[in-house]
């Protein structure tokens, strides 16, 4: 049914797009998990790039998301920024532990959300 | 799951199932997703139902129907076929009120899965639609158990 461009990250796509502007994100740590496993062709690295970004960004500003999506995994590495949603959410991540494209999105966003005194929630 | 509980989500489903209302999104034209979905809208602009949903989204974006963001996203973006915004309606209902239907409660929201698992409803305490969503397999895992099915709801 959907029809984005790769049927692999459908799962991911869906979330970005159905549940995380709702606040909602079951599984999203699991599923980003496995696509960090595949073995990913050039065009569906930019697609997962992409979807990433728009994860952040949202973490940044949804007035709202539900506590269970932010519950970090502290098993999991730190490196692995998907099982550490809280701490993207809350602006405590290591921002030099994220990919580049994402630095960027999170230390712009971090300073925005500063200047503006949100608080989260 | 006690029986406080067990009313508490009677009466989240019996209201989603009643009002059938969705929520107001604010959303922002510049936003990336938002810029993704318009996008992609413009090309179908000479279809009469997008015209007018673009005409009134620009008018007041910050007070968008989810129901029809659902819609024109899943119709246009996505490419499913759907003859109208009543078709989620139709299948929010469905998933709702089919006995074999599970529901899981993994934070402030109950969510309730299809038995075919292919559509996952998420609704409000206070009995607002809030999305459908297609669960992937992994979802699905992360879900874990259900608090239990509609039809243990049923006296």
């Amino acid at each position: 049914m959907d029809n984005c461009r790769s049927e692999r990250l459908s799962g991911y796509h869906e979330l970005v797009h159905y549940a995380l502007p709702f606040g909602e994100g079951p599984g999203l740590s699991a599923i980003r998990d496995k696509i960090d496993h595949l073995d990913l062709t050039p065009e569906e690295m930019r697609e997962v790039a992409e979807l990433d970004e728009i994860v952040i960004e949202e973490l940044s500003y949804r007035d709202w998301i539900d506590d269970y999506v932010l519950r970090d995994d502290p098993a999991q590495p730190l490196s692995h920024w998907w099982w550490h949603l809280g701490q993207l959410r809350a602006g405590t991540y290591p921002a030099e532990l994220l990919p580049k494209h994402l630095r960027e999105i999170y230390q712009q966003n971090s300073t925005q959300v500063a200047e503006i005194g949100y608080s989260g929630g | 799951m006690d029986e406080e509980n067990k009313r508490r989500l009677a009466m989240a489903l019996a209201g989603a199932l009643a009002r059938t209302e969705w929520p107001v999104l604010n959303i922002s034209p510049t936003d990336r997703m938002a810029r993704e979905t318009l996008d992609v809208l413009e090309q179908y602009r000479h279809i009469q139902e997008v015209a007018e949903f673009l005409r009134d989204f620009y008018a007041d974006p910050g007070h968008t129907d989810s129901r029809l963001w659902h819609y024109m996203k899943r119709k246009y973006q996505y490419g499913v076929n759907l003859q109208g915004p009543e078709q989620l309606d139709l299948l929010f209902t469905q998933v709702l009120s089919n006995k074999q239907s599970k529901v899981y409660h993994p934070g402030v929201r109950y969510q309730i899965l299809s038995p075919d698992d292919c559509w996952l409803a998420a609704i409000e305490p206070t009995g607002f639609r809030v999305s459908l969503m297609e669960p992937s397999t992994a979802k699905l895992k992360k879900l874990g158990e259900p608090l239990c099915l509609i039809q243990d709801l049923i006296v």
